[in-house]
């Protein structure tokens, strides 16, 4: 997939795996599919590998190692692109959910769900690729091998379990739209309202600077500690109110946290225990791509929701991560100069599948699309009860369209000139998001954005900002505001923050220099210089090393024969000590160790 | 050299966890605040405080309160 696969994935493997229900893919989606498809049947594996194209009574048809061959054989990129070119339209789109959210597994419940927002037949399609090896039905407790795919769903269906998707399909795959048309298209439209799609970014950068100065503490379970949760929803920048959605965005904080580490802003420690910053590097390597990352993200988030409410323990089973891309799908099959109104696509989402805004997969009001059973295999009854008829939530679709995704910058809205309603389209980005357009124009920047004041504030012009930028400012200027005006601060801290990061405070002013207005005022040039040079005071070694010598005078002699490096030199503690910042700087060609204390 | 293959004998102590100042002055600063001093197991020169290892954090940000902005090499 064209888009999806330019950025790295760069999502922790524990939040992909609470995140996207992963739980079998510890060890790599290719083995957990593998291991997947060695609890099938042997003839079942054998119809796959026939399915796949081997010729009928081929002695490559060994049962005991198809798992293998199966996996092995769509490996092979000629093989799997054979292999889409037969499928069904349907199948292919269920296979885009995957590529487009960088996904290798999904609930089965969920694929179903959205498969069935989508118009396409869920069962049929969902064995469809099942029969070809391309999907691989998982079951985490299951002890019974899987020989007939339609029964095997409906016990995935029930408890959650996993499908998963061959990882090489990601890369071959092209993203498919839904075959529909959506009713009531527009095309005269006025007042078209788009976000520069920076607010996430700039709110992230803020969480990447309070988390690198004081990192959140969690438990095993991956849950904050209470003071670390009200010290994000406290905070006056990252709870504020995202300034240019349409629809308020649900818990602004928890929204940005689940974000971050999906995208890997933040990470866990070795331990576990504590949630880090990444490195600065971070900004450098991904500021181009940070929109789609955001978007990707976002599209198959299950710790955040739209909609308020706790998901406490439910988080596996909820439903709006799929209401999320199959929205978006269906504004794809829009062209460029067409626009359609929420309500409308409500309307046709009702038509396809009653209860497409259902909180989670596991809820009763859905029970007829539940699979039932009629006799011998189960099928999927498609008429709706009068549960599943219940009032639409009329918001969701809203909050989804003009909250969030308005706010990353994936879709616009405008005003019908007939109707005079609300209708959204897809921008450029949300195209390019779900690989069905070019990447985006860069935004049109001015150097000159910043107001450098002698009280140490920095009001930054949003058209300005570059997200290369936001990342250049954030590691020496604490975010105060976020909003239409932009505000930073200059501390000592902040500044701090910008050295730990690999600033100077040349290099800091240098920058404030070239973004300024006006020339900035002496006293912040000399407060940031003074600052910076203050923490050459004290320096704090963590764990340095100390060589202790038998006299003066061969300490001398070491000292003078110390190898030139892009290491720090040693350091004269006393007499007969030196100090190194690294134990691998030692010559041990020139020195000999005679002990080691630790 | 002192060795016989002519490499200088020395013993080596890994993960020492220390405080550099730039001035002795500031080394007495720092020994004089109780909050501070109770995490100094001794002083190997002038500028050069022997620390606890297991209370990073809270020397850091002790000095932090100081008003200093150390570097910090982990």
């Amino acid at each position: 997939m064209a888009a999806a696969s330019q950025s790295p994935s760069s999502d922790p493997p524990a939040e992909r795996r609470l995140d996207s229900g992963q739980a079998p893919t510890e060890a790599g989606p290719r083995l957990a599919y593998r291991a997947a498809l060695a609890r099938y049947r042997r003839t079942k594996l054998a119809d796959i590998r026939l399915a796949q194209g081997m010729q009928p009574g081929s002695a490559q048809v060994r049962p005991a190692a198809n798992p293998d061959e199966i996996t092995e054989y769509l490996d092979r990129p000629a093989a799997l692109r054979a292999l889409i070119a037969r499928l069904s339209t349907g199948s292919r789109l269920a296979l885009s959910l995957f590529a487009l959210t960088e996904s290798t597994s999904m609930r089965t419940a969920g694929l179903y769900h959205a498969l069935g927002m989508l118009g396409v037949p869920p069962t049929e399609t969902i064995v469809e690729l099942l029969d070809l090896g391309l999907l691989v039905i998982s079951f985490e407790s299951e002890l019974r091998s899987v020989d007939y795919f339609p029964a095997a769903i409906d016990r995935s269906f029930e408890t959650l379990d996993l499908v998963l998707v061959h990882p090489g399909v990601a890369s071959v795959i092209r993203t498919t739209t839904p075959a529909a048309r959506l009713p009531g298209v527009v095309s005269a439209v006025s007042q078209v309202r788009e976000a520069d799609g920076l607010e996430p970014i700039l709110r992230l950068s803020a969480l990447w600077q309070r988390i690198g100065i004081e990192p959140l503490r969690q438990t095993q379970q991956g849950v904050l500690y209470k003071r670390d949760r009200e010290r994000l929803e406290e905070d006056p920048v990252l709870a504020a109110p995202f300034s240019d959605a349409l629809e308020p965005v649900n818990d602004p904080a928890a929204l940005l946290l689940a974000l971050a580490r999906r995208i890997g802003l933040i990470e866990p420690d070795p331990a576990g225990d504590r949630l880090l910053a990444a490195p600065t590097q971070f900004w450098d390597d991904n500021a181009v791509h940070l929109p789609q990352m955001i978007a990707t993200g976002w599209m198959s988030m299950q710790r955040w929701q739209e909609s308020p409410g706790e998901l406490l323990d439910r988080v596996n089973s909820a439903g709006v991560r799929y209401l999320r891309i199959a929205a978006l799908l269906w504004l794809a099959t829009l062209d460029d100069s067409e626009w359609v109104a929420i309500d409308d696509l409500a309307e046709h989402l009702t038509n396809l599948w009653p209860a497409w805004d259902r909180p989670f997969l596991t809820d009763d009001s859905v029970e007829s699309q539940v699979p039932k059973r009629k006799g011998g295999p189960r099928e999927r009854s498609r008429a709706p009860s009068v549960a599943a008829r219940r009032p639409r939530e009329p918001n969701l679709l809203c909050l989804i369209l003009r909250g969030t995704a308005h706010s990353l910058g994936l879709v616009r809205e405008a005003e019908d000139r007939g109707s005079h309603r609300r209708v959204v389209q897809l921008t450029p980005l949300g195209r390019y998001v779900l690989a069905l357009g070019p990447s985006p124009p860069p935004r049109p920047s001015f150097d000159h954005f910043l107001f450098v004041q002698p009280n140490f504030e920095l009001i930054a012009y949003r058209q300005g900002l570059t997200n290369h930028l936001v990342g250049r400012l954030s590691r020496f200027a604490w975010w105060a505001q976020i909003g239409a005006a932009l505000q930073l601060n200059l501390t000592r801290e902040s500044i701090l923050h910008g050295l730990e990061n690999g600033e100077t405070a040349a290099s800091m002013l240098d920058t404030l220099r070239k973004h300024s207005q006006r020339p900035v005022p002496h006293n912040v040039q000399d407060a940031v210089t003074n600052w910076a040079s203050r923490r050459e005071d004290v320096t704090y070694y963590a764990a340095a090393s100390l060589i202790e010598f038998n006299s003066q005078r061969e300490r001398d002699v070491a000292l003078a024969s110390w190898p030139a490096s892009d290491r720090p030199d040693p350091i004269v503690v006393s007499d007969r000590f030196l100090l190194v910042e690294d134990e691998h700087s030692v010559p041990f060609d020139r020195l000999r160790q005679t002990s080691s204390r630790d | 050299m002192t060795s016989s293959r002519g490499r200088i004998p020395v013993k080596l102590h890994k993960n020492v966890t220390l405080i550099r100042t730039s001035e002795p002055l500031l080394a007495e600063e720092l020994l004089a605040r109780k909050t501070l001093a109770r995490y100094v197991l001794g002083r190997l020169s002038e500028t050069v405080l022997l620390i606890q290892p297991d209370d990073s954090d809270v020397v850091i940000e002790e000095l932090r309160r100081m008003g200093h902005t150390p570097r910090v090499v982990r």
